[in-house]
Formats: structure tokens, C-alpha cells, sequence
């Protein structure tokens, strides 16, 4: 029998059930924002420009000169076989 | 038989945790399927994929800066902030599962940003080791200037002297400055740059004649 995902019977706050999933981007039952704005626009948002600056810090990263020494705590050796 | 190396921090252990707990958001949103929201998938692969770049950041920025990363405190301050609204809604909604795990990385967040945060003067090789305190500080410290709080100290208990003060900074040192001066006079020298000084001059000039008319 597959896994099926049990949708909560009884949300903590009484709102219609598709109501979320409108853009909003305020939430018309409960004094929140939708969770689709939440998750389009404060969670994506956020993530993308992340994406986008990190891609040219790491290359830049790459280019310099390594100044933190390693201590022999840090480093973990695994033995494999070739 | 091959050697292999890993360098075991616990920012890299937490890094990873986050992108394991990420994952298992990722599968509970694909099994809550149409019940949820449309962006939920595309925003969990997002963040995903910026988990996997929060590791390697993390690492790069561990080794070859001399200072805590602007970039990476910077987007772990802000997604904390704004994902405590979701972590509220998620609760609100009952969606229990995901809102547990949500919890989870929210946390791990959190305590990734506190050791993000610190600064690395005891891992510094020793050229930079003598690197002034605001060098060796993160973006936060530089916003409070906490850096300064040892001056402050030692200026509390005394008169402080020429050999209290920090090194300079070498990015403001005399050799630097005097050095980028030269190389953006020699960039203006060029026949076409005279031109466009000249014009600017005479456009600014005019500009001033026609205000002191007034």
C-alpha cells in the first residue's frame, strides 16, 4: 500500500482549506499572510539572491590564498581501497 | 589504497544537517501533492539547491577569508527572520509533519549563524594574525562595532598610548592608496578621457552660472 500523506483534519486556526493557497498576499480568515506568499516570496526570494551572489563569491573564493590553517582536530581521514 | 581527507568542522556537520532536513521538507511537500500550495515543490528544490551552496560556502569562506562571511550571515539573518512567519503559519495550518521539520532547520539555522559568526583569529595563519580587529570582524560585529569594545576596555583602566591602538587596516595603508591613486590617474591620462574631463568641467561651470543667477 503507498504512503499516503494524511492531510490534518483539523487546522489549529478554522480557515477553508484552499485558502492558502491563493496568492494573498494577506490571508482573509486569520491575521497571517498566505502560506503561498510565504513560501513564493519571503522564503524564495531570499534564496534566490543567495544563488545568485554566492555563485560569483565561491569563484572568487577560489582565487585566493588559504589563510586559516588546518588543525589536527578538524580533519577526518577515511582509508578507502581503491 | 587511497587516502582520503575531510575536514570535519561543525559548521560543516550543521551544513549538512540542514540540507538532509531540507530534503525531507522536499518529500513531504511532494507527497502532500495538490493539497498545498503550487510553489511549494519549485521553493523546496530552491532551497535545496541553496543549502548545497551554504555547505561549499561555508567551507570557502572558512579557508580563504580572514574574516566571518558577510554574504553567508547575511542570508542566514534574513531567511531566519522572514521564515519565523512561516514557521507560524505552518503551525496554524496543522500541518504537523512538515512544520516539525521546518522547525528543525529553522534551528539549525539559527545555531549556524551564531558559529558562522565567530570570528577566526585563532585559525589565522600568522601573516594575519596582525590584522586589525575590523579585518578580522564579520558583518554584524562591524554593525554594533563590538570591535572596539577592547579599546574601550583598555582605556577604562588607563590612558591609552600609541602602542594601544590597532595596525592599520591594509587596505587604507599609504603603499595601497598611494598605489590605486596612480593606476586611476593613469587610466584618466588617456586622450579621450581628457576630452570627457574637459566637457564635464564646462557643463559644470555652466551649470554654477546659471544657479548664481538666482
Amino acid at each position: 500500500m503507498p504512503f499516503q500523506y494524511v492531510f490534518p483534519a483539523q487546522p489549529l486556526s478554522g480557515c477553508a482549506q484552499g485558502s492558502d493557497n491563493s496568492f494573498g498576499p494577506i490571508s482573509q480568515c486569520r491575521y497571517d499572510f498566505t502560506l503561498f506568499f510565504e513560501q513564493a516570496i519571503l522564503s524564495a526570494v531570499p534564496s534566490a539572491i543567495f544563488l545568485l551572489s554566492a555563485l560569483p563569491r565561491l569563484f572568487y573564493l577560489y582565487r585566493q590564498h588559504e589563510k586559516t590553517v588546518r588543525t589536527p582536530a578538524e580533519v577526518v581521514k577515511l582509508v578507502g581501497i581503491t | 589504497m587511497t587516502e582520503l581527507e575531510l575536514e570535519l568542522t561543525w559548521s560543516q556537520v550543521l551544513a549538512t544537517t540542514l540540507f538532509l532536513l531540507q530534503l525531507a521538507l522536499l518529500v513531504l511537500w511532494r507527497l502532500l501533492r495538490d493539497r498545498g500550495p503550487i510553489a511549494s515543490d519549485p521553493v523546496a528544490i530552491l532551497n535545496l539547491v541553496a543549502s548545497s551552496l551554504i555547505t561549499a560556502l561555508s567551507h570557502f569562506e572558512h579557508r580563504r577569508s580572514s574574516r566571518p562571511s558577510t554574504l553567508l550571515s547575511g542570508y542566514l539573518l534574513l531567511s531566519l527572520l522572514l521564515d519565523s512567519a512561516q514557521l507560524r503559519t505552518l503551525y496554524l495550518l496543522g500541518h504537523i509533519p512538515i512544520a516539525h521539520v521546518f522547525s528543525a532547520s529553522w534551528v539549525v539555522r539559527l545555531v549556524m549563524l551564531v558559529i558562522e559568526s565567530q570570528d577566526k583569529t585563532s585559525c589565522l595563519k600568522p601573516e594575519y594574525q596582525s590584522l586589525p580587529p575590523e579585518a578580522r570582524s564579520g558583518i554584524i560585529n562591524r554593525s554594533f562595532l563590538w570591535w572596539l569594545n577592547n579599546l574601550f576596555a583598555i582605556g577604562s583602566k588607563g590612558v591609552i598610548s600609541e602602542n594601544d591602538l590597532f595596525e592599520l587596516d591594509p587596505k587604507l595603508s599609504a603603499d595601497n592608496v598611494g598605489r590605486e591613486l596612480r593606476e586611476a590617474w593613469e587610466k584618466r591620462s588617456t586622450w579621450h578621457s581628457m576630452i570627457q574631463l574637459r566637457l564635464l568641467t564646462v557643463c559644470r561651470s555652466s551649470g554654477r552660472a546659471f544657479d548664481s543667477g538666482f
